[in-house]
């Protein structure tokens, strides 16, 4: 025996410690395995993915993880900076020259909230913000800020032009999200566009992204396999699914009378996690395992969806593996570059779609 | 110790031993009734803050209700003597569940929740581990110091094996 020197008693309550501590965790054990095996289920939805569509090309330490990205072109992107808003870094696609740019932000407002956003459509710089709200502009080369008017407190923001901004906001009487078109005189709204499934505010989270050129804007739901494509006026073109297959959104929301609180009262089932546009394409980074995903590359590994903007149709997909151990963060494409935040580095990837699902 | 004066500094141990007994009896109380008495308070948000867990999904409902029924039921075995020796069993082993389940959050779970009452909930995650192995520790440490049945009145510390072999 191991403890010869102890009476029985002693034995026997070291003993029961032991089947106690045993049990307690056999009992987490348990709890572990059965939510591993719910999120393990079969999501009911295959990904095709053909080889070589993703190369990797360069990687750029950037020596902090606050960097976010702004816009870019095909040639060079821009990158803000979550915790110094003031920054926006300007990168060559190669990720070899690179130039700081220092923003003005003085004559804007002294209190700036953390949902701040500066997104970069070369050569104009927008910030907003929708909390206080406040909504700025300004260019590449002028760095400082103009503050615009602004009509409505918002959650996103997406500029169309210099003084014209799509806007997400809460609407008090139907309770639920909505989107609006800002010009520096009118606010327009064109119904419920953002379908209502839940709670209206949460349910119907998302992505907003705007092609002024292309008279597009794009909203993909965040825990549902869908998004919708309207004109820069608010006009429903079509409305299409992602390819896995929650069509309802899957949480519960409580309120926290205390704290005037509405929060979700169950683990949300993200659906799309991230995703941009660029050309005729719509990228997605998925939050689903498909059921052909071989399991061990899917954890390690980010899946990226992509659909043609033309009439909403899947084209495939591709996986941008994890660098360090850390997943992707961020990414956008510009041109034929895909950039990707991983943790505090910058990787490039150079996207070669096959000749028959090219739009 | 053992060859002068045997007796006197034999009862101080005893005596020592009850009063480690007590103390830690009370301390778990105290953090069973604090974290129990929390979780009631704002039962909603308890309850609302569970249903986030990862591991719970399922059981939130159940495990929303049990848990400070049972930190109450423990409290209260740790409070009488005749219970106290389960109470401590019953103690160690919430403690270990507890504990165990921070870990596993903090190992592998994509987010960290938390659903933790009044001033635990202003721990950081690595605080509470220790927090939590901490009593763990003391709950161990009160079955293993924790008197045997028929305290032998023939002064024997470390208790010869022969009583009879009890209820717990």
């Amino acid at each position: 025996m191991a403890l010869p020197s102890l009476p029985k008693q002693s034995k026997r309550r070291l003993l029961y410690l032991s089947y106690c501590l045993a049990g307690s965790i056999a009992l987490i054990l348990s709890l572990a395995f059965l939510s591993e095996a719910a999120k393990n289920s079969s999501n009911a939805f295959i990904r095709m993915a053909p080889s070589h569509v993703a190369m990797p090309t360069q990687i750029r330490d950037l020596h902090s993880a606050s960097w976010y990205l702004a816009g870019g072109t095909p040639t060079r992107f821009y990158l803000a900076n979550r915790s110094a808003p003031a920054l926006l870094m300007e990168i060559g696609m190669q990720l070899k020259d690179s130039t700081l740019h220092y923003l003005s932000l003085i004559s804007l407002s002294n209190r700036i909230s953390k949902s701040l956003k500066i997104t970069v459509d070369s050569p104009n710089i927008s910030l907003a913000e929708g909390v206080s709200p406040l909504l700025a502009g300004g260019r590449v080369g002028d760095t400082t800020l103009h503050r615009l008017a602004n009509h409505a407190y918002f959650g996103l923001a997406a500029p169309l032009s210099p003084s014209t901004q799509i806007l997400r906001a809460t609407d008090a009487r139907l309770k639920q999200n909505i989107l609006l078109k800002q010009t520096p005189d009118t606010l327009m709204s064109k119904g419920p566009i953002l379908e209502k499934q839940v709670d209206g505010i949460f349910c119907t989270d998302g992505y907003l992204h705007a092609q002024p050129d292309s008279n597009r804007l794009i909203y993909i739901y965040s825990y549902r396999n869908q998004w919708i494509c309207l004109d820069t006026n608010l006009n429903i073109r079509y409305k299409a699914r992602t390819i896995d297959t929650i069509s309802r959104v899957k949480f519960s929301v409580g309120s926290i009378p205390s704290q005037h609180a509405l929060t979700l009262s169950s683990p949300p089932t993200f659906v799309n996690q991230q995703s941009c546009i660029n050309g005729n394409y719509l990228f997605v980074h998925s939050a689903l395992r498909a059921d052909n995903d071989e399991r061990d590359l899917y954890e390690m590994s980010s899946p990226i969806d992509v659909y043609s903007l033309i009439d909403g149709k899947y084209l495939l997909s591709f996986y941008l593996p994890d660098y360090r151990k850390h997943k992707i963060r961020d990414f956008r494409v510009f041109g034929n570059t895909l950039v990707a935040l991983y943790d505090h580095y910058a990787y490039t990837y150079t996207l070669f779609f096959p000749p028959k699902l090219q739009k | 110790m053992k060859t002068l004066t045997g007796t006197p500094t034999h009862k101080l141990t005893i005596d020592k031993r009850e009063i480690a007994i007590q103390t830690i009896s009370c301390l778990l109380v105290l953090l069973f009734v604090y974290a129990a008495g929390s979780k009631l308070m704002d039962y909603t948000k308890f309850r609302v803050e569970i249903g986030k867990s990862p591991l719970l999904t399922a059981f939130a409902a159940p495990v929303a209700i049990a848990v400070p029924i049972i930190e109450l039921v423990i409290a209260l075995l740790l409070s009488f003597t005749r219970t106290r020796l389960p109470g401590l069993y019953a103690s160690f082993t919430l403690m270990v569940l507890f504990t165990a389940y921070i870990f596993y959050i903090l190992r592998f779970s994509p987010y960290v929740p938390c659903s933790c009452g009044g001033v635990l909930q202003k721990l950081n995650w690595t605080t509470h581990l220790w927090f939590n192995l901490f009593f763990v520790l003391l709950a161990a440490l009160g079955v293993l110091i924790f008197p045997y049945l028929e305290p032998s009145k023939s002064n024997k510390a470390p208790c010869p094996a022969d009583s009879p072999s009890s209820s717990h």
